[in-house]
């Protein structure tokens, strides 16, 4: 069973997406910001992180170059959630080494299609 | 006898008489038999005794006659006049204390080797000093001769006095001198004297320097018109008809009078110069010609120097006078010496008036501390620690009120270095420091107004990030959950369930929607939302992918929707969700303002620059005077049939916002209760082979 990891600072909504994940059969685990989302993924490793950008502590792009910085979760698959869409923002995410991006609001269902293309893209 | 050139030597006292007769005239009885000789001699004194008795009487030396002893025996009036003494005081007496000073033993022995024959007595006359009563001391004269008397020996000693003609020679050389010194110090003047034979006698060094020739040179020689201009000396003599000589040089002076002309000089190396030549007839004594005096000075130098001064003063008086910038000059004492029109005009005074003012008087104070500093800049000034002063002060005016000025005081110092003339420039400053109040009151409002600004800006991206987060956080979680509802995940729903959450659904979505206006219009506010032309977008697809999506929306109003898109619409550069946004905007526009049942088209026209796309409705319509107005930010219709339509005003400043970035226009022409018909004009990209190719790979 894959571990995907959610970091979200909104309950309802990292709810929301744990809901979603864990009907589609996968094992959820989550943090509430970036420096616990490093911690618990250091710990799980897991297949995938879906991340927010805007989190207290530490923000989500931050978390993902501190990933990439790091040899055991350098490679693992990030789908960033955002509120900001503007095209900067989104280049900044991928500069930062984020492989798909989610505006918010957006539709459960489309999240988890980008899961399993995300994970696929992994596995090929 | 004759040793003394005496012709008329005579003896003033009776008993001597006999032989002073034979001592004037023993030379005529040389050779003579004594008895004859007596003879003839008693005969002669008695013819002449009366006439040599005036004549001694008469004579103006002192005629003395000392026997062997060296007593006087003769004594004349000149004597008595000469030394003081009247002949009963002299007579039987001697004169050696007389003589000079401490000299008279010397001369007493010199009597005594003279009666001995044992000197020979000079030729010519004696000079010494002698002394008359009294003791004050005259020049004189002094001749001695022996003669004899049978056997008895006399000395005759007449003295000259020479006091007069030692004093008049002392003058001519004092004289002569004194006009050596002249010549020779009147360096700027040629002064150039000849004889009246035309030869020079004085060349002085005034002329030396002025011609180039040197005294040694030229004196004695015969060159009146030597430094003469050939050809005009020519000219003048043809006009006074005479031949060319020193006499055209001399003119009227000939006749006596002053001559003066300018005349050209030449140098004795060729070159030039203008000169002004005084001449005069030099004339002795007696009247008669000695010759002529030319005096010339250089005019070149002069002329030069005059010409340069005068113009120099006529420009600075009349920049003084003409400039437009007040002027005044005063004194070290601050008196007022003269002010320019300017300045009158800008204080009111006049300028006799301010003649009688002192700068003080002008400047309007009542604050001590200022006055000192202002005393203080002027001392600095005086002491040349600051070349110029630069302030300002009150300036009073004629009628009692003051201005404010700038003033810049400088000072002229005097060849001694003392100060002498302050020259002040004054600024009517009112308007300026008027204007400098107005401007810095203008900058204080406005760097107030940015600071609002500032804050505002601050404001408005707050309420930007609240509502891209703040307000998305929840419409994700609204629009996530009911999601789920309508998925099942919660178990069926019963239809009243679905029905009303379908209800909340779609007004999810429009809550969604109004944020992403709301962000849109406030990025093309701050003009963040940056479009960039970098998409070749084929316009008929565009319209046509946009309009598929919106006919649900549509579909749901019951409206219908006619497509006349062109074969060929040509393509723009541009970005292609923004359209999207624009049509997708008019899209639902026209839906919401057409009632059901209504029809929407939208069609292209391409023409050679452009590509038009409009959406056309028969909807509600929009008055004439709106038709600009709804591009405006917010900007609702107050008719019923608009402000029951949701909306935020948004829509169409979100247009015109995105069809400005990708250099297009906007307009609408409507009808209310008929329709209305919006159009986008964008401009055409024409390299349409290349637009094929980059669409292709645009397309992701």
């Amino acid at each position: 069973v894959k571990k995907i990891l959610v970091v979200e600072d909104e309950d309802e909504i990292r709810e929301l997406i744990s809901f979603k994940l864990r009907g589609a059969g996968y094992d959820v685990f989550t943090a509430n910001d970036g420096e616990q989302g490093l911690e618990v993924a250091t710990q799980i490793i897991p297949a995938l992180v879906i991340i927010d950008w805007m989190m207290p502590r530490m923000n989500g792009v931050d978390a993902v170059a501190a990933m990439r910085a790091d040899a055991t979760l350098r490679t693992i698959p990030v789908i960033m959630l955002t509120a900001k869409g503007q095209e900067q923002d989104v280049q900044r995410g991928f500069a930062a080494g984020v492989d798909d991006f989610i505006i918010k609001p957006f539709s459960p269902r489309e999240l988890m299609s980008r899961v399993d293309a995300a994970l696929s893209r992994v596995r090929r | 006898v004759n040793s003394f050139g005496l012709a008329s030597a005579v003896a003033a006292q009776r008993p001597q008489l006999d032989i002073l007769y034979v001592a004037l005239f023993g030379a005529v009885v040389v050779g003579m038999s004594v008895t004859a000789t007596r003879r003839l001699a008693g005969v002669r004194v008695r013819a002449t005794r009366s006439r040599l008795e005036s004549i001694s009487a008469l004579a103006n030396d002192a005629i003395v006659v000392i026997d062997e002893a060296g007593a006087v025996v003769s004594w004349n009036a000149a004597a008595a006049r000469m030394f003081g003494y009247e002949p009963v005081e002299v007579l039987g007496g001697t004169i050696w204390h007389m003589m000079p000073a401490g000299r008279d033993e010397d001369y007493a022995e010199l009597f005594k080797k003279t009666m001995r024959d044992e000197i020979t007595l000079p030729s010519t006359p004696v000079q010494i000093e002698v002394a008359r009563r009294g003791g004050s001391t005259f020049p004189a004269e002094l001749s001695v001769s022996v003669f004899a008397e049978g056997r008895r020996r006399f000395a005759l000693v007449i003295f000259r006095d020479v006091s007069e003609r030692k004093r008049t020679e002392a003058e001519l050389r004092a004289s002569m001198e004194l006009n050596e010194g002249v010549l020779n110090a009147a360096t700027e003047y040629s002064i150039i004297a000849t004889d009246q034979n035309g030869v020079i006698t004085v060349f002085n060094r005034g002329a030396e320097r002025m011609l180039g020739y040197s005294a040694a040179d030229v004196v004695g020689h015969k060159t009146a018109v030597l430094p003469h201009d050939a050809a005009e000396l020519s000219a003048r003599a043809l006009e006074l008809g005479l031949a060319t000589g020193p006499d055209i040089v001399f003119g009227s002076a000939h006749e006596g009078a002053v001559e003066q002309r300018k005349w050209t000089y030449v140098r004795n190396d060729g070159s030039r110069l203008p000169v002004f030549v005084t001449v005069n007839r030099l004339v002795a004594t007696d009247g008669s010609p000695r010759g002529y005096i030319s005096i010339a000075h250089d005019l070149s130098a002069e002329r030069r120097a005059k010409r340069r001064v005068a113009v120099a003063n006529e420009a600075f008086r009349k920049a003084f006078e003409s400039a437009p910038v007040a002027v005044i000059l005063t004194r070290r004492d601050m008196s007022c010496l003269h002010a320019n029109p300017a300045f009158c005009a800008l204080t009111g005074f006049d300028a006799s008036v301010l003649r009688t003012m002192s700068m003080v008087d002008l400047m309007v104070t009542d604050d001590e501390s200022e006055r000192a500093w202002r005393l203080d800049e002027f001392e600095n000034l005086v002491q040349g620690r600051i070349p110029v002063h630069h302030g300002e002060i009150r300036v009073l005016r004629a009628d009692g009120t003051n201005f404010w000025a700038a003033v810049h005081t400088s000072l002229i110092f005097d060849e001694n270095q003392e100060p002498l003339i302050f020259i002040t420039h004054l600024e009517d400053a009112t308007q300026r420091l008027h204007a400098e109040a107005i401007s810095r009151d203008l900058l204080v409002r406005k760097e107030e107004a940015l600071d609002r600004l500032e804050e505002l800006d601050r404001v408005k991206s707050d309420l930007v990030s609240v509502v891209s987060h703040e307000l998305r956080t929840p419409v994700t979680s609204i629009v996530g959950y009911l999601e789920l509802l309508t998925d099942s995940e919660f178990g069926a729903l019963t239809s009243e369930q679905t029905d009303a959450v379908s209800i909340v659904q779609r007004n999810a979505l429009r809550l969604e929607q109004l944020v992403a206006d709301l962000m849109t219009a406030s990025r093309l506010e701050s003009g963040e939302l940056e479009v960039e032309l970098s998409e070749v977008i084929d316009v008929a697809h565009l319209v046509r992918q946009t309009t598929a999506a919106m006919l649900p929306l549509i579909a749901r109003r019951r409206q219908r929707v006619q497509i006349e898109v062109e074969q060929t619409a040509g393509s723009v550069l541009g970005d292609e969700r923004q359209l999207e946004a624009v049509l997708s905007n008019l899209l639902t526009n026209a839906s919401k303002f057409t009632p059901e049942n209504g029809e929407i088209t939208v069609s292209t026209i391409t023409t050679d620059n452009e590509v038009t796309v409009s959406v056309t409705d028969t909807g509600i319509g929009i008055e004439a005077d709106e038709l600009t107005k709804v591009f405006g930010r917010f900007y609702r219709g107050d008719r019923d049939e608009v402000s029951n339509v949701p909306g935020t005003g948004l829509g169409l400043s979100i247009v015109k916002g995105i069809v400005k970035q990708h250099k297009g226009r906007v307009w609408l022409e409507s009808q209310v209760g008929a329709g209305t018909k919006v159009t986008v004009a964008l401009p055409r990209l024409v390299q349409e082979p290349l637009v094929a190719a980059a669409r292709g790979g645009a397309s992701t």
